[in-house]
């Protein structure tokens, strides 16, 4: 068996990439994608928690995650499509204005 | 990077979930990112070439580091071992469905509701007049 420490290290080490990702980029894609490395380190540590004390209620909790990350996916690459209808570009500092 | 998650998951008795998340990720939200992109068809942005001069320093940072994580996980599969204890299997299927559909009633009904809404605000979101 693996420690817990190391999960809870690459846990986060994987958050630490998500928020860089998140700060650093300015692509609007990269920062989604950004989010779902945040979400899935968040995932990681909640199974590794769940494994640790012999309990089922860390997985549920991964599994609600898990769809609002899928809702979260939806409605961003929707709105990704409706930016770059709009602007012509993903760059984030580029939508600067609340209504145009 | 999913993969490698799932393959803990795997490790940590959930494979239930170790399942859902290839399937979610690898089946889902990355073919919807792929798809997106391929459905922009993006130009060239100008800004990105200030950036990646910027950033041009950081592989001489990125390439050791993979090289000696490279020797980590390679030293790591050379000395694994049988697993001390097989422990109770937590995350089975049968065990999160006995939970989720017991105790998490109420929550499980309300991730379809938030699921059609997305879905909903999806369509709404992409259509051409917006």
């Amino acid at each position: 068996m693996i420690p817990l420490n190391w999960y809870l290290i690459l846990g986060a080490v994987l958050f630490l990439v998500g928020v860089l990702g998140f700060f650093l980029k300015r692509n609007i894609i990269a920062l989604l994608l950004s989010v779902e490395i945040m979400l899935n380190a968040v995932n990681l540590t909640f199974v590794a928690f769940s494994s640790q004390h012999g309990q089922i209620r860390g997985q549920i909790f991964v599994f609600f995650v898990l769809v609002v990350a899928a809702a979260e996916a939806a409605v961003g690459l929707a709105l990704v499509i409706a930016m770059f209808r709009n602007r012509e570009s993903l760059n984030v500092d580029r939508s600067n204005l609340l209504k145009w | 990077m999913l993969t490698s998650i799932s393959a803990l998951f795997v490790l940590l008795q959930a494979e239930f979930l170790a399942v859902i998340n290839v399937i979610v990720y690898a089946g889902a939200i990355m073919v919807l990112f792929v798809f997106v992109i391929m459905l922009l068809n993006l130009p060239a942005d100008p800004s990105d070439e200030k950036e990646t001069d910027r950033l041009r320093w950081l592989k001489f940072i990125g390439i050791p580091l993979g090289i000696f994580l490279l020797f980590l996980v390679g030293a790591t599969v050379l000395n694994v071992g049988t697993s001390a204890n097989a422990t109770q299997m937590t995350g089975t299927a049968e065990a999160i469905g006995q939970s989720m559909f017991t105790d998490y009633l109420l929550p499980f009904e309300l991730t379809s509701l938030l699921i059609l809404i997305a879905l909903m605000g999806a369509v709404v979101f992409a259509k051409k007049d917006l």
